[in-house]
């Protein structure tokens, strides 16, 4: 059979093959436009969460002026961060801290976590535990190992979890007005 | 030629349509920062561009294959996967056989790739090398698959000349319910997998599966069926708790059986000098691993692994029964604010007995081999967040070349968030095999130029063979500077010394036929050198390109090597794209080039002609529990030969394949 034999029979199909895709397209347009990244999201929460929460004056030794908030994941992780350098919370100045290697956690006001295996994150929560470090996951998961805050992605939304007990014990105090939007999870009994 | 026209038009019209309607996901955080909490817990997020955006961290040519990518371009098995990595050359000899290697030195018996499936070698020490059919997981079940190329010799351990690559498994609470895999299709005759997960106890979660597949034979390349075709039935189990909030347990194992068909040419020391037969192999094996892991803090933990595996595959000509215990520890610990370090010891048998035949004797059948090993690897952060300096070795003994030291050095600078360099000097072997030491074999029986009389050419042991040694030298760049692409490259220059040879002996003419031996020696030396480029474009928010270039110029010192070592493809080309024009749908084309290589075999070296192959898959999902698919492999020629093996069999080519597939989710 040649080429041009298959093609006489074929054009009606092609056709037929060019509509559909423009009609998959137009979906296209409209499943997407109305989507924004998360991780622009994730960070833009942490900022919002940072803002209703308040330290004790012990959290900030000597740099009172400067909130370190330390973030731990990928460059892409990073970088959504970055804007939030130098921006003004609560009288005092953020300055974003990559942290590449989980060591010198405890000068960090906030500890961001992306990603670390349970088996990681369950003994650094422990250290943690009591101290005045907002700690920001993203999954319940994270709650369950000891952190205070979930940002979870759920069916295309952020989740809000806060695990208040933890929150507590650590001298931390979240302004209501964010309670009423989260989740709360209670895990102090496990730990 | 209408049909040309059309394609024209249509992809015009396609291409035209995806400008109109392409719009980019907001990312902008001066939009977002107005927002009310209540409002941005209700705006739709999508995580789509991650790939294209993310740096490795790692001083080292690393390309991660993750199960996305494995599913998407309709992979059957491990080494149709690894396809996807730049700088290894993934050829199938046949349907049941495959030649995989990193930066050259291709063959069956391919020996500088050190290969581990979560933690456990599969490198078997009869040939040096990986029996690539007898090496399977659920596909599904594959958390990512990390391809090194280059020597990792200090981590890993010998045999990483190289490359390593390191299959990885889900952890089981990531596979909680049940999954049904099922499909066929004319090459992918049948197959199916099922596993179920669940919870054992708070602590505690589990999974088994049982997969199955029965695969169609391929062209002999002088026409007709090459008789290839196998089946295969595995099952397997993990079993993942949470002892304490420090203490990990991970226990799993599998075991499978497989008939392997293939027509064996073999040398005979009686007229017609040679032997062609159709063979039915059996082999079956299993493994078990426990690995437990013990975190003091989140800078120091230790973990401690003990397996055992065990295989036996039955040839006429060679019964090959090994088994394996090896025990590992690893420590990994921070003495400073400014360094990482881990060090570790293992214990290795290898406990081995053969049946050989007329064509293959061992001396003795039956052995019994320990290895015994320590590394120490340091991380010193020289300015913090922006350059490490990592230094370490491995330190082993062995039966056959006794003490090896394997070290390496690297450097890491991120001077950018989007910029990283990196570079490395290490030295690597790889270790005598039981072969080597200890087989001779009848390669071919010829006739002699001048008696006229038959004349038996044998590859003859050497027990002072030594192991194989690569100096190598490393640069890498990788960036994000581009808008949603990121650029990996990696140059490399390898000196390799005591490169095995066959040197040829005194002809013993007491035998009849005469005896010819070549004798295992390292006398080939060499150098190569190249470099491979991946890069991850995001084109559109449901659009990816993932493109990869690997060159690799590979020259001997002696002009009689490549005889007898082969040459592996210089260029290879791989384009994957990865478009979903809506939610529910997929459309996949993995498009390959690989340029011409040598293959060298018993029967003399065979020219392999360069080639081009697709793959395409259409996948829809009318509900997200349940996905079809449709996949055609190999759809650019009706059949296309890719490598000839060494030894035993004689080419084959691969036929085009089409199947369909059908996953349910519960």
């Amino acid at each position: 059979m040649s080429v041009n034999n298959i093609s006489s029979h074929q054009r009606p199909f092609a056709f037929a093959l060019a509509l559909c895709l423009l009609l998959c397209l137009s979906n296209i347009s409209q499943a997407w436009s109305r989507s924004v990244e998360k991780q622009a999201v994730l960070a833009v929460l942490t900022f919002n969460v940072a803002r209703f929460t308040t330290w004790p004056k012990h959290a900030f030794k000597q740099t009172t002026n400067t909130f370190k908030l330390c973030v731990y994941g990928d460059n892409v992780v990073q970088q959504s961060f970055d804007f939030l350098n130098k921006k003004k919370l609560n009288n005092s100045s953020i300055k974003v801290i990559n942290i590449s290697r989980l060591r010198n956690l405890e000068q960090c006001q906030l500890l961001y976590i992306s990603e670390l295996e349970q088996n990681k994150l369950i003994p650094l929560l422990v250290d943690l535990k009591y101290k005045p470090i907002l700690t920001i996951g993203e999954n319940i998961e994270f709650l369950q190992a000891g952190g205070m805050v979930s940002l979870e992605k759920i069916i295309g939304k952020i989740q809000l979890s806060i695990n208040l007990a933890i929150v507590k014990h650590s001298g931390l105090i979240i302004s209501s007005r964010l309670l009423n939007l989260a989740k709360i999870v209670d895990t102090a009994s496990e730990h | 030629m209408h049909i040309k026209n059309n394609t024209l038009k249509l992809l015009l019209i396609y291409f035209l349509s995806l400008t109109i309607y392409s719009t980019s996901v907001h990312s902008d955080h001066s939009e977002l920062i107005d927002l009310s909490v209540e409002d941005l817990l209700n705006i739709e997020v999508i995580s789509v561009s991650k790939k294209a955006k993310s740096l490795n961290d790692s001083p080292a040519a690393i390309y991660v294959i993750t199960q996305d990518d494995i599913n998407r371009v309709g992979a059957t098995s491990i080494p149709e996967a690894l396809r996807l990595a730049p700088g290894l050359n993934v050829a199938r000899i046949d349907s049941n056989k495959w030649a995989i290697s990193s930066r050259g030195f291709n063959g069956r018996f391919s020996n500088k790739l050190l290969v581990l499936i979560d933690g456990r070698s599969i490198y078997t020490t009869s040939f040096s090398g990986v029996y690539w059919e007898n090496q399977d997981v659920l596909l599904e079940d594959i958390e990512r698959i990390e391809v090194i190329r280059g020597p990792g010799a200090t981590l890993w351990g010998a045999n990483a000349v190289n490359g390593v690559i390191n299959i990885i498994t889900k952890h089981s609470s990531d596979t909680q319910g049940g999954l049904l895999a099922v499909g066929g299709g004319t090459e992918e005759q049948g197959f199916g997998g099922f596993r179920y997960g669940g919870k054992l106890n708070t602590n505690s979660t589990a999974r088994a599966y049982i997969k199955g597949f029965t695969r169609d034979s391929n062209t002999h390349e002088q026409g007709g069926n090459a008789g290839d075709d196998w089946d295969k039935v595995q099952g397997g189990f993990r079993v993942d708790s949470q002892l304490t909030a420090k203490d990990n347990l991970t226990i799993q194992g599998d075991a499978y059986r497989s008939i392997i068909n293939q027509k064996t040419t073999l040398a005979q020391l009686s007229a017609p000098y040679i032997n062609q037969f159709d063979e039915s192999i059996n082999t079956f094996g299993g493994n078990f691993l426990i690995k437990q892991q013990h975190n003091f803090s989140s800078t120091s933990d230790y973990s401690l692994q003990l397996y055992y595996d065990f295989y036996e595959r039955d040839e006429v000509y060679l019964k090959d029964t090994r088994q394996v215990i090896d025990i590992d520890f690893h420590h990994h610990f921070s003495p400073f604010d400014w360094n990482d370090v881990i060090w570790g010891m293992g214990y290795r048998l290898n406990h081995d007995d053969l049946r050989t035949s007329s064509i293959i004797t061992a001396t003795p059948n039956s052995r019994i081999d320990h290895l015994f090993s320590t590394f120490i690897q340091d991380e010193i952060t020289l300015i913090n967040n922006v350059l490490w300096f990592t230094l370490g070795s491995k330190f082993e003994h062995n039966n056959y070349s006794g003490f090896e030291a394997q070290p390496t050095a690297r450097l890491m600078w991120a001077p950018h968030p989007k910029h990283r360099l990196w570079s490395a000097a290490s030295r690597a072997v790889r270790t005598p095999s039981r072969l080597e030491h200890t087989i001779n074999i009848v390669q071919a029986v010829g006739s002699h130029p001048s008696l006229g009389v038959p004349i038996a050419f044998t590859l003859t042991k050497n027990a002072q063979f030594s192991s194989e040694e690569v100096i190598s030298y490393e640069i890498g760049y990788r960036t994000t500077m581009f808008k949603d692409l990121s650029i990996d490259f990696t140059s490399f220059y390898n000196q390799y010394s005591n490169l095995r040879s066959g040197e040829k002996g005194t002809p013993d003419t007491l035998t009849m036929p005469i005896s010819q031996p070549h004798i295992v020696s390292n006398h080939f030396s060499g150098h190569s050198y190249g470099f491979e480029i991946a890069a991850v474009w995001q084109m559109l928010d449901w659009w990816r390109w993932d493109a990869n270039y690997s060159l690799l110029k590979t020259e001997y010192a002696q002009s009689d090597a490549v005889d007898q070592l082969g040459l592996t493809p210089q260029q290879q080309i791989s384009i994957h794209s990865a478009l979903s024009p809506r939610k529910d749908i997929n459309l996949d084309l993995f498009f390959r080039y690989i340029d011409k290589n040598t293959s060298s075999t018993a029967f003399g070296i065979t020219h392999i002609k360069a080639y081009v192959s697709m793959d395409i898959r259409l996948a829809w999902r009318p509900v997200s529990s349940i996905e079809l698919s449709l996949v055609g492999q190999n759809l650019l020629a009706e059949k296309h030969l890719e490598h000839s093996q060494e030894l035993l069999t004689t080419s084959t080519e691969i036929d085009r394949g089409m199947y369909g597939k059908l996953t349910w989710s519960f």
